[in-house]
């Protein structure tokens, strides 16, 4: 038997003092309802551009989960860096990503670009409609 | 002191008197079923993750990577415990490993890697280890579950597909050279071919 | 379009087609390009306090594309997955367009259902409502929450309504939840609020160290370059301190994960090392400093019966100081040694060393940056304090790498909600309400009368929500924002303060936020460049942009809103006599021709509206609404410190100006000489925010949070955002491409807490507070990774409202909410067998 503290005597307290009436529409806008499973991520074929804007940056079309991105290692580059094999077919970084703040080029991708996640979205759920279709 | 210990070596030499071939040779089975049984039994239990993470540079480091991969988490629920990826499961390997894992033994004792910092700057030169080992016995730790024969590579990602019929087809390569990382963060890779040598040209 | 402008995209399609790449979307960025029915102009972000400048395209009246503008400092060129989602955020299906009323049997009832109303019945109710409230119960019946995502001009307008109009000073901004605590700790140290660094820091800085907060996330550009410094300068070193695994965390050099509330022990440790081995810039701190003990035990803020409160010795003073010497200062700082740090904090000896010596070194330039691990927090005020305590003892301030930088959550929290005073104890301009001297300064500018604008603080953010469920506020008008969802304790003070009977509650927005689908009547808004609009970001820069298309239906922006709502009130109703008394020609006018058509808002006329653009709201009223407005607004910052250029000079440039603008020329560091042209020759550095030119350290010590877990619910639980999602996702779960990439909040929690509440990742739980609860399902390998004991949930999602959880204990001095420390219980849900 879970002893009842000061604080869950009052909170029960308060909560039937201020419940809200009970015709109200809006009554139950705060209770939570069942939260939907989502599908599992899954690998898509092309990247593409995001449907609402063709001057965004391409989305990720597939799994990233767990992918190191940190001072040690960025895992994104194993693929997109200039030191993968051909067959992945992996988008190359445009030249945009050597280039640093001032226009300055670099070697590799320049370090404000680190973080590919900052600007691609990963896009692998299929069958989820925006917010709106709910 | 002297004397008692000569006196136990006399006793020792001489031929038994008192007891029979058969006692002795049942005394000498039972001593070696218990022995054997407990050389096994510290084998097995060496092999536990138990065993592994009491030491808390793995539980901090190497097991709370482990914890956020699909090695230890996953939709079918099959695992890999430590000694799954780091002990060769052939007899003679594994008591190389064994007898490898010594020095690991004096590494825990003298503190080598008992801070994070330590564990950081020694990751490049353990993962290596690893690597090197399971590049020489031809990644057989991981190939003990994921064998090529029983792949069904069309249920793979088409960029996984593509990887694994090219390396089928050429023979090059085996698995750690390109699933490296694949149970604990990697080191700097800046030096470490992410790729098999030759798929590059 | 100028091609030049956009090399970015065509190095991409470059890099595309060297690489011989078919189909990768670049073709389609070309068609962009060669596209002339796409007109692009510029305009700052919608979303965060960055402030990046975009390239905004548009195409038969909508928007259809973004980019990052090149031209612009903040981001030179590139933006986020939230700026490259702009385009998406004005179209949802849901999107409003017309004013909805509850009715019943065609009349206003508060239990009735949405009905669509005109504008013209939409505000003969809310007149109705708001004259019912004025007169049974005054003046301060009546209250406005309004937006750090308000536009300068419509926080100006809805402040000088409430102020000088009704006369009742309950106007608070959602900034309250936001940035509260940076307020009260920059005008304690230095007397005036907002940084005195800024951007440019971050080429210049040798360390960063980011006190909670998660900028790889929360400020994605800026983290941009914070790593485009550490990774092309070797030597740099980026500190991360977080209760959390995080983004930021991961990609740090020193990585610290500490205890909750231990922030205050570890920045008094540092304070210790820094004068224990006498790495004090002696000669700063003997010019420009003073130190001060501040009070202590000053409770959370919480209601005045409920016992935390009552025992808190200062809790009727929480802000109050007194002088103390540099040896009493010392004295006070040794407890905090190195071991007591490290065991209340968690964060191992070596690193916390390494943490100070950062500070400590005269040789590092060190840029300290935070967030809401800073603001949301019980004694917010105090680790901002605190912060500057550490770079106020080495001198570490003012000058370009050196910098003490308090990030923004909102576009224009600075520029709006800050600046321009829609706080409930504040006016223009650092200015108060409780100063004689700065009500009769503002009633001048604003040409009211002498004693319009009334003595005392207004009812703050938390205080509205219990007003409104004690009745004590009736008539609530909310613009651009979403308390229902975003606010503390949902269930237990805001839902029910909102559909208290005696309420009516009106909610101004795009879509049917869980705020709107709460109120009774909700009138659809102009959003972003459905108007023309000016924000201020975190770095004191200020930014403009022109109405580009037109809102849809009937949307109006909150500007139109509010005085066209100020036409239907005389001042003979609202203002006492002996008020009118004194201005005798006022008699007979409505709110509207007092306090808009007043001969300086309504200066400018129409002829001197920008080409090939529309303004509703100048449509409208027959005037240019926005430069009267700004114009009329600038005299307050002038001579001040906080000088504002002149409006069109705003339009001209590209990314606008950083405050104090003098002469044309914007300031990038306050407070230092030869940079700031308010420092006067041979005096270094003038804190001219106080009168003795001096910034203050203060004396601060630990002290516990409101709630912590307990045996009954043993979890820490934080709260919080994720990159994808912009605060309670009404606009970016719009987005197709960033639901699908964050669908649901997520309950983060560490695999070994999961695994001994026999909970899988996926599991559904319930989460349960002494407030409320919120179901869940459990993520333990996601982007967050919460230590054993802690569990964290972002609030972006309208179906899992985790704020249901959070208690509404704030910082007594800020009133700011702690959102981030709560007790909490985590309980498997069960299936019910067949």
């Amino acid at each position: 038997m879970r002893h009842l503290s000061l604080f869950s005597l009052l909170a029960a307290l308060l909560w039937i003092v201020t419940a809200v009436q009970a015709d109200d529409p809006a009554r139950d806008l705060d209770r939570p309802g069942p939260t939907p499973e989502l599908p599992p991520q899954q690998d898509r074929g092309k990247s593409q551009l995001p449907a609402n804007n063709p001057e965004g940056p391409l989305v990720i079309p597939h799994r990233t989960r767990g992918h190191q991105v940190d001072l040690r290692h960025n895992r994104c580059m194993d693929c997109h860096g200039d030191q993968a094999p051909e067959e992945i077919r992996a988008t190359p970084l445009p030249s945009s990503h050597l280039r640093d703040r001032d226009g300055k080029k670099h070697e590799g991708m320049s370090g404000g670009r680190q973080d590919c996640r900052t600007c691609h979205v990963p896009d692998h759920r299929t069958g989820q409609e925006a917010w709106g279709g709910h | 002191m002297r004397e008692l210990l000569n006196h136990y070596w006399k006793l020792l030499r001489q031929p038994p008197v008192h007891l029979s071939l058969g006692l002795l040779s049942l005394g000498g089975f039972i001593m070696g079923i218990i022995f054997w049984g407990g050389f096994n039994t510290a084998m097995e239990y060496t092999n536990t993750e138990q065993f592994c993470i009491s030491c808390h540079e793995m539980e901090d480091n190497v097991m709370a990577e482990l914890q956020h991969t699909v090695h230890y988490n996953n939709r079918s629920g099959v695992r890999a415990t430590c000694s799954d990826c780091h002990v060769p499961h052939e007899w003679t390997n594994k008591i190389g490993r064994k007898m490898e894992a010594s020095k690991e033994v004096w590494g825990h004792l003298f503190g080598t890697i008992d801070t994070r910092e330590k564990f950081e700057d020694k990751r490049l030169e353990m993962a290596q280890r690893e690597w090197r080992r399971l590049k020489a016995n031809d990644s057989l730790e991981c190939r003990n579950c994921h064998a090529f024969e029983y792949m069904d590579l069309s249920e793979q990602a088409p960029m996984a597909q593509e990887m694994h019929h090219k390396a089928l087809d050429t023979g090059e390569g085996t698995c750690i050279d390109c699933h490296k990382g694949i149970a604990h963060e990697l080191p700097d890779m800046e030096d470490v071919p992410r790729w098999p040598e030759g798929w590059l040209e | 379009m100028q091609r030049r402008e956009f090399l970015r995209i065509q190095a991409a399609v470059a890099a595309g087609s060297i690489a011989g790449l078919p189909g990768l979307g670049h073709g389609a960025e070309m068609k962009m390009l060669e596209d002339e029915s796409i007109d692009w102009h510029r305009a700052p972000c919608r979303f965060c306090g960055v402030g990046c400048g975009m390239k905004v395209g548009v195409r038969d009246g909508k928007v259809v594309a973004s980019t990052g503008d090149p031209e612009v400092d903040v981001n030179r060129g590139i933006a986020c997955v939230k700026g490259y989602s702009l385009p998406g955020i004005l179209y949802g299906k849901e999107r409003l367009t017309r004013p909805l009323l509850r009715k019943r049997n065609g009349v206003y009832d508060k239990h009735g259902e949405f009905t669509e109303v005109s504008w013209e019945e939409a505000f003969d109710v809310m007149e109705k409502k708001l004259r019912e409230a004025l007169a049974e119960d005054g003046p301060d019946s009546i209250a406005l929450f309004g937006s750090g995502q308000w536009t300068v001009w419509e926080g100006y307008a809805a402040n000088k309504f409430m102020k000088a109009g009704l006369r009742t000073n309950n106007i608070d901004p959602n900034a309250r939840h936001c940035m509260a605590s940076a307020v009260a700790g920059f005008m304690r140290t230095f007397g005036t609020d907002e940084p005195p660094g800024c951007y440019d820091d971050f080429e210049h800085a040798d360390a960063f160290v980011l006190w909670g907060a998660n900028m790889a996330e929360m400020h994605p550009v800026l983290w941009s370059r914070v790593m485009e410094r550490r990774l092309n300068h070797p030597g740099v070193n980026v500190a991360v301190l977080s209760t959390i695994r995080n983004r930021s965390y991961e990609q740090a050099d020193l990585k610290m994960l500490f205890q909750p509330q231990t922030d205050l022990v570890i920045l008094n440790y540092i304070a210790r090392y820094i004068i224990e081995n006498d790495r004090v810039d002696r000669d700063f701190i003997e010019k420009h400093v003073r130190f001060r003990r501040g009070n202590t035990d000053i409770g959370y803020g919480l209601r005045p019966e409920d016992p935390r409160q009552q025992q808190a010795k200062n809790a009727d003073n929480p802000g109050g100081s007194e002088d103390m010497s540099f040896e009493e200062f010392r004295e006070f700082l040794q407890p905090y040694t190195l071991d007591y740090a490290a065991e209340q904090s968690g964060v191992r000896k070596v690193q916390l060393e390494q943490l100070a010596e950062l500070y400590a070194d005269p040789d590092t330039r060190v840029m300290s940056l935070w967030t809401m691990g800073v603001n949301q927090h019980v004694r917010g005020v105090w680790v901002n304090n605190m912060i500057y305590n550490l770079h106020l003892l080495t001198g570490k301030v003012s000058t370009p790498g050196n910098s003490p930088f308090s990030l923004t959550g909102q576009p224009s929290a600075c520029g709006t909600a800050r600046e321009v005073g829609t706080f409930a104890h504040r006016l223009p301009a650092d200015r108060v309400l409780n100063n004689p001297e700065h009500r009769r300064f503002t009633e001048q500018v604003w040409k009211v009368p002498e004693g319009t604008i009334r003595e005392g603080n207004g009812l703050h953010a938390v205080a509205q929500s219990r007003a409104l469920k004690d009745g004590k506020v009736r008539f609530y008008w909310t613009q651009v924002t979403n308390n229902m969802q975003a606010g503390p304790n949902v269930s237990q003070e805001i839902l029910p303060g909102w559909r208290n009977p005696r309420a009516f509650v009106v909610v101004s927005d795009i879509y049917p936020t869980l705020s709107a689908q709460a109120s009774d009547l909700i009138l659809p808004t102009a959003s972003w460049v459905e108007k023309a609009g000016a924000f201020g970001n975190s770095e004191r820069r200020t930014q403009m942009w022109h109405q580009l298309v037109d809102p849809p239906g009937e949307s109006k922006s909150d500007l139109w809103q509010t005085l066209e709502f100020s036409k239907r009130f005389t001042v003979d109703e609202v203002w006492p006599a002996e008020l009118l008394d004194k201005a005798p020609e006022l008699r007979g006018k409505s709110l509207f021709e007092v306090l808009f058509a007043n001969g300086k808002v309504n200066a400018y006329s129409n002829e001197e509206l920008p080409e090939g653009h529309a303004n509703h709201e100048a449509e409208d009223f027959g005037f240019y609404v926005q430069k009267g407005i700004y114009e009329e607004y600038r005299e307050f910052g002038l001579g001040k410190g906080k000088d504002l250029a002149p409006f069109d000079a705003y339009h001209e440039r590209a990314g606008g100006y950083r405050w104090p603008v003098i002469d044309g020329e914007e300031t990038r560091w306050r407070f230092r000489e030869g940079r700031d042209p308010y420092v006067e020759e041979g005096s270094g550095f003038q804190f001219y925010g106080h009168d003795d030119n001096r910034a203050r350290i203060f004396a601060l010590p630990y002290e516990p949070p409101a709630e912590a877990p307990d045996e009954e619910y043993p979890f820490w639980l934080s709260t919080g955002r994720v990159l994808e999602h912009w605060h309670t996702g009404t606009m970016t779960l719009q987005v197709p491409e960033l639901y699908r990439a964050v669908s649901q909040a997520k309950v983060y929690m560490h695999p070994n807490d999961a695994r001994k509440l026999e909970l899988h990742r996926g599991s559904e739980v319930r989460l349960v507070t002494r407030r409320g609860e919120m179901h869940g399902r459990v993520e333990t390998k996601g982007r967050n990774r919460p230590p054993e004991g802690m569990v964290f949930v972002p609030f972006f999602d309208p179906g899992r409202i985790i704020n249901t959880c959070v208690l509404d204990a704030t910082d007594p001095i800020s009133l700011q909410t702690d959102f981030k420390k709560a007790g909490v219980r985590v309980e498997k849900i069960g299936r019910a067998r067949a």
